[in-house]
């Protein structure tokens, strides 16, 4: 899924040949606010959960791996 | 635009800097930008072909960016001596030293001088000619110093294009959102029957101290990261008071007409060219009410933008609408929506010019846009942010504002933003 996730953001969201890494700064990498309203729609769509507002943290969004252990425990919190 | 004064929609960009400025370098800066981009003195025409608008850049001769050189009182200086900032900003926007319909420069530079140790870059542009993003490119192009070319649009006659019908097809699903817009009864500021006057501002510069606090509200409000919908909410609200005010017996609507970044290309088109594609969404006055409900409610409604696939829709929408002369389908626009466009303008275009920290040798100490907005709407809140200090610019149209109306406005916003508006 982290694989996954960070193709998404690479070639939907950023819109870059750049190679990401798991580890990578996304805000350093262009991600802005427009960005990551797409980003929210796309885990929506792509992985079946809504990331709540509380959750909007830079420290929750600033690497590909951050997000993908977001969605992963919102993913585990839904099937529980 | 011409009837509506779009087609002199200007700008001011403005950099206030630190130190003295280098005005060799800037002029050398001034030279290889009008010499490498024959766009910053064409004129906008329409095509006899297909009533394209586009820029004739055939036959012009490259020439430097105009630089005018500009000092306070009483501060030793090259140039010629202005009472404010604010006035040289004011003679920008409300100036004619451009014309896009005519050949002569698009864009100005002014260099004025604030003090032995600190002075601004003014940058004077149409909006027929770039958009913000546009311009955060170009000022990172001169921040760079580099001297190459930028790219620009091909001037000319372009690809064919879809047909009008393929158009009208393809436009349908934003035109069917539009027809909800008038049973809400949506206004703006523009007074009706009132001639709009000259274009009018207010800079409100958050120092560190304030941004912080603001973005703290933000974070316990929408999140850390939803820029776009937060700010646009508070835009919105505080423009719903004066409406709300002007009209006590009416539940006033709010019509917010926001730029939507095009997806999968912002860095790949050319400097030269429209970035952004309008966003128009509907807020009632329910969704209004309370600044987090408001701001859930215009996120949902961007994510309901977004999946019905309304910017693809809303392009092929302004692509019909560029073959037409204006008032072909601004006077249907203005009786259906009995003489609105949109409650206003509004934009927060994130960090001012992200990766530059100095122009021309000097640190860049702040930067913000100062738009100026057609009538109707008669008004646009803007915002940006430079190294932790958030800026606030209105902007609206003599007659569309009131004193008092302006104290209401600024009121709002400070309750929002949870800080004075300086």
């Amino acid at each position: 899924m982290e694989h996954e996730l960070i193709e998404l953001i690479r070639t939907e969201i950023l819109d870059t040949a750049e190679p990401l890494t798991p580890q990578g700064d996304l805000f350093a990498a262009g991600l802005d606010s427009m960005g990551i309203m797409q980003l929210l729609l796309a885990i929506e769509d792509r992985f079946g959960v809504a990331i709540d507002p509380a959750d909007l943290s830079r420290g929750n969004f600033s690497t590909g791996e951050k997000i993908a252990a977001l969605v992963a425990e919102k993913q585990a919190a839904a099937s529980r | 635009m011409r009837r509506t004064g779009q087609g002199r929609h200007l700008a001011a960009t403005v950099l206030e800097c630190e130190g003295s400025p280098d005005i060799a370098r800037i002029r050398h800066a001034a030279e290889s930008l009008g010499r490498n981009h024959p766009i910053l003195r064409a004129k906008n025409a329409r095509s006899k072909k297909d009533w394209i608008a586009r820029w004739q850049t055939d036959g012009e001769a490259p020439a430097p960016v105009p630089l005018q050189l500009w000092h306070l009182p009483g501060v030793p200086a090259e140039g010629t001596e202005i009472p404010s900032l604010e006035e040289l900003i004011h003679r920008v926007i409300n100036g004619t030293d451009i014309d896009i319909h005519e050949p002569g420069p698009n864009l100005l530079f002014h260099v004025l001088v604030l003090s032995p140790d600190r002075w601004a870059l003014v940058l004077a542009w149409s909006h027929s000619l770039m958009d913000a993003v546009g311009m955060t490119k170009l000022l990172q192009l001169l921040a760079s110093e580099s001297h190459d070319p930028a790219d620009t649009p091909p001037s000319g006659e372009p690809a064919a294009s879809p047909s009008v019908s393929e158009l009208y097809k393809q436009a349908y699903p934003m035109i069917e959102e539009m027809r909800k817009f008038p049973s809400w009864r949506p206004r703006s500021l523009h007074r009706k029957g009132a001639r709009p006057g000259a274009s009018r501002f207010h800079v409100a510069r958050f120092g560190r101290e304030e941004t912080a606090v603001i973005r703290a509200k933000m974070a316990a409000t929408a999140g850390e990261l939803l820029l776009l919908p937060y700010f646009a909410c508070c835009a919105a609200r505080a423009v719903q008071a004066v409406i709300a005010a002007r009209f006590p017996e009416e539940g006033a609507s709010v019509l917010l007409s926001l730029p939507v970044q095009r997806q999968s290309d912002p860095a790949k088109r050319p400097l030269f060219s429209n970035h952004m594609i309008p966003y128009t969404l509907l807020l009632t006055p329910e969704e209004l009410a309370e600044l987090k409900p408001a701001t859930s409610a215009l996120y949902r409604k961007y994510a309901d933008f977004m999946r019905r696939k309304l910017p693809a829709a809303m392009h092929a929408l302004m692509q019909m609408m560029e073959r037409c002369p204006s008032r072909f389908y601004n006077l249907p626009a203005f009786i259906y929506m009995r003489g609105e466009i949109c409650s206003l303008f509004h934009s927060h275009t994130g960090a001012f010019v992200p990766g530059a920290e100095s122009m021309f040798g000097s640190r860049i100490a702040n930067g913000y846009h100062v738009p100026s907005v057609s009538a109707p709407p008669g008004i646009g809140i803007f915002f940006s942010e430079h190294d932790g200090q958030l800026t606030m610019t209105l902007s609206w149209k003599d007659g569309c504002l009131s004193l008092l109306e302006l104290e209401l406005l600024k009121e709002t916003l400070a309750q929002d933003l949870g800080t004075p508006v300086p």
